[in-house]
């Protein structure tokens, strides 16, 4: 396995810990993985990304710049980043917030999810990116939603409890919502 | 089997620091490094050590001296603008001969520059560590792994030498989470007949770097510890060297992209191999001695103007078999960029 | 017979090598007096900037730790917090604590460190030759102020003591003099004071010494002595600024 991926959006869409998920996901599933956050200045103006790659063997480069992968939360991270997805590779797009697609390079397949809907729906609009990490999920076979709530447990510590139920039902609403897809 | 964790590069180093028998952190606010002073800030009381920020880095490198100087295992974090400052206070200590772990996480640029990925820093750590011409020990670690095993180790290494040591890494490494495991134990620590500690009775010690009355004795002193360092702390990896016609070189996170690039060329049927210098100072000039009159080519990539190329080129021999590739700054190397270079090389060659 | 005075243990039997009349050995002298009233030499530790005493170490029997120049407060804070055991002084000339170590000077003070601060102030910066302190008089001749000191382009001079009474996290400041004997007498008091309250956990003290220095100065040791009691004394007022 390896897959390189950035999750983009806005800040407080919960980006990060999207990324920090699969990342850990993967760890636990016995891969190497590594996340990188875009930080710095960058992390000003209320843009957020991170970097992962998760790999059966040992990583290089921790930064991504051709993903196999791109989660976009907004419309700024889909023209940043839809450009450069790989050939042949995935983008989950928050049919939501974006409107325009950019000239994508062959055999990109884009993946619509109407995430911020979806998560009002269940009561709980702060749900998005777990609903969108359903799709993820749904679409690609490098993590199961089982190590994923494992990951979130780790990063939750005693809250997991508290906060995993809505999380799952939201993983759950995502993976059904692209179920049907192509 | 230790324990596991996935966490930050920057965390990791304070983590291990906590775990390998850290007392004292003195500490002054500057990114990229911040993460490890409030990590240290919320864990160092754990094993009774002391946390301080202070008012600058020059009085926490001060406050680490006067730690140090009780023979306490003491430590601080910072980046390059700040290591600049500290300069004066590792010379001293380096003089005095007193232990001490700094970590390094570089910034891009001279002045305030930015926080990208660099390695600006090389020579600044390596040669120049303020003034008199001291050498002290520099890890330079690939990743978040490496981040722990160096600071753990970097501690005995302070002690056994009796100097300063800098563990030397780029803003990406220390933003990176990774997968670590931690060593089980503390760094063992030795008793010394030199620091001013609390055995009652003993006669007064002094800890100085000052000889008034001329300095030749304890300079020979001095340079016979660096012979020693140099025997005894050239530490490199090599990957894919035995059939090698082009060696890439790179330390730190270039040097993790290079093995990928090693792979990739393999791939295509170049034989490319790589040696990553693991402490670069002193730099470890043994790997590159058998080399020395043969037709095997050297590409040094490196995050910089280009500071260790020239530290490379004296340790082969410089000719026309040892070449450089300058990464543009802002960004880590593009590995299709350096295959490109590889293939340009191996064309070269035929 | 009983003996009225003897030698402090703080010092070995090396000579001093300060200049004849220097102050710097009767301070250091009254701070081993003060080793032995309090039987701290096995806690006491000195940390020098650099100045006229960073050689010091040589004749003293206790722990030093030589510093860079500026910087015994900052080492002082450090050495404190990792080994509170330890009765941690620092002594420093007024070009060391009030020029470019200001910042690690003051701030222990601003922390509110358990330290004891000895700052030797004597008006010039004497191990460099004579060039013109932060504490040179208004109008005094030094080799870097050659028409005497221009206050109106190099500013008036500090008067560390005041400023760091003037901070909460101080607890004992004062300024002494070395002229005469009843003023020597009562410096000692000040240091005593001042090593007594870090013992008692107190907290930071600082006390500023006047004290003569006939080779820059250019003038007789007792000569030396008048000038402090008819001119210093009339810049640098002396007094306890904040505790008893």
């Amino acid at each position: 396995m390896f897959e390189e991926i950035i999750v983009a959006g806005a800040g407080g869409q919960g980006v990060l810990v999207l990324g920090e998920v699969l990342a850990i996901a993967a760890v636990k599933a016995g891969n190497k993985a590594t996340w990188l956050p875009a930080y710095g200045p960058e992390m000003r103006g209320g843009t957020a990304n991170c970097s992962v790659v998760l790999s059966s063997k040992e990583i290089g480069s921790p930064l991504v710049q051709e993903p196999s992968l791109l989660v976009c939360f907004n419309q700024p991270s889909i023209t940043k980043f839809g450009p450069a997805t790989a050939k042949g590779g995935k983008i989950f797009a928050n049919a939501d917030t974006i409107e325009e697609y950019p000239q994508m390079k062959e055999g990109v397949e884009i993946i619509k999810i109407k995430v911020n809907s979806l998560a009002a729906a269940l009561g709980d609009e702060r749900a998005l990116n777990m609903v969108m990490l359903g799709a993820v999920l749904k679409k690609s076979a490098f993590v199961t939603l089982e190590s994923c709530a494992l990951a979130l447990r780790d990063i939750w510590g005693a809250k997991a409890e508290e906060l995993l139920p809505t999380s799952l039902k939201a993983m759950r609403s995502g993976q059904e919502a692209v179920a049907g897809q192509a | 089997m230790g324990d596991f964790k996935f966490i930050k590069g920057n965390e990791a180093a304070a983590e291990a620091a906590i775990r390998a028998g850290c007392e004292g952190f003195f500490f002054y606010p500057v990114t990229p490094s911040s993460e490890i002073g409030e990590y240290m800030a919320n864990h160092l009381h754990r094993t009774g050590g002391v946390f301080a920020q202070a008012e600058s880095e020059i009085a926490a490198v001060n406050m680490m001296f006067g730690g140090a100087a009780t023979g306490a295992r003491v430590m601080t974090g910072t980046s390059g603008v700040g290591y600049s400052l500290m300069s004066e206070c590792i010379s001293y200590m380096a003089g005095a001969e007193v232990p001490a772990v700094i970590v390094d996480v570089m910034r891009a640029g001279p002045g305030l520059g930015s926080l990208e990925p660099t390695q600006g820093d090389y020579n600044q750590v390596t040669k120049a560590s303020g003034h008199g011409g001291h050498i002290i020990p520099v890890y330079a670690p690939s990743n978040a792994q490496e981040i722990v095993n160096f600071v753990h180790e970097s501690f005995g290494t302070a002690e056994r030498f009796r100097t300063p040591v800098v563990v030397l890494y780029d803003g990406y490494t220390g933003q990176v989470m990774e997968s670590v495991e931690f060593p089980e134990g503390r760094q063992e620590k030795k008793p010394n007949t030199w620091s001013l500690d609390d055995a009652p009775g003993r006669k007064g010690r002094v800890v100085r770097s000052g000889y008034a009355g001329g300095i030749g004795q304890h300079s020979f002193e001095l340079y016979a510890k660096y012979d020693d360092m140099k025997e005894k702390l050239q530490r490199f990896e090599e990957y894919q060297t035995e059939d090698a016609e082009i060696i890439l070189v790179g330390f730190g996170i270039v040097g993790r992209i290079c093995k990928s690039v090693v792979d990739k060329a393999r791939d295509e049927g170049l034989k490319v191999g790589l040696i990553r210098p693991i402490m670069i100072s002193p730099f470890p000039a043994k790997a590159f001695a058998k080399y020395k009159g043969t037709k095997v080519k050297f590409l040094t990539i490196e995050m910089s103007y280009g500071q260790m190329c020239h530290d490379v080129a004296l340790a082969v021999g410089e000719n026309d078999n040892t070449h450089f590739f300058r990464d543009k700054c802002g960004s880590l190397p593009a590995m299709s960029e350096i295959l490109n270079r590889l293939r340009q090389l191996k064309g070269e060659n035929s | 017979m009983k003996a009225v005075y003897e030698k402090t243990t703080a010092f070995n039997d090396l000579v001093t090598g300060y200049c004849p009349g220097c102050g710097h050995g009767i301070v250091q002298r009254m701070i081993g007096e003060c080793m032995d009233e309090l039987g701290i030499s096995d806690r006491l530790v000195a940390i020098l900037g650099v100045g006229c005493s960073s050689p010091s170490w040589r004749f003293m029997t206790y722990d030093i730790l030589s510093v860079p120049h500026g910087r015994p407060g900052a080492a002082a804070s450090g050495m404190k917090k990792c080994d509170p055991n330890k009765i941690v002084y620092t002594y420093q000339g007024d070009g060391d604590s009030g020029s470019i170590g200001f910042s690690e000077t003051v701030y222990p003070a601003v922390r509110g460190d358990n330290i004891t601060s000895i700052i030797v102030n004597n008006t010039v910066y004497a191990m460099t030759g004579g060039q013109m302190a932060p504490t040179t008089l208004a109008g005094q001749v030094t080799t870097t102020s050659p028409k005497g000191r221009d206050v109106n382009a190099t500013g008036q001079p500090l008067h560390l003591p005041e400023l760091v009474a003037s901070l909460p996290g101080s607890r004992y400041v004062a300024r002494v003099s070395l002229h005469d004997t009843a003023h020597i007498r009562k410096a000692k008091q000040a240091i005593k004071q001042a090593f007594e309250n870090q013992i008692n956990g107190v907290g930071y003290s600082m006390v500023e010494v006047l004290s003569p220095c006939p080779s820059i100065w250019r003038m007789k040791p007792v000569d030396c002595m008048e000038r402090i009691a008819r001119e210093v004394i009339r810049e640098f007022p002396l007094g306890t600024f904040k505790g008893a």
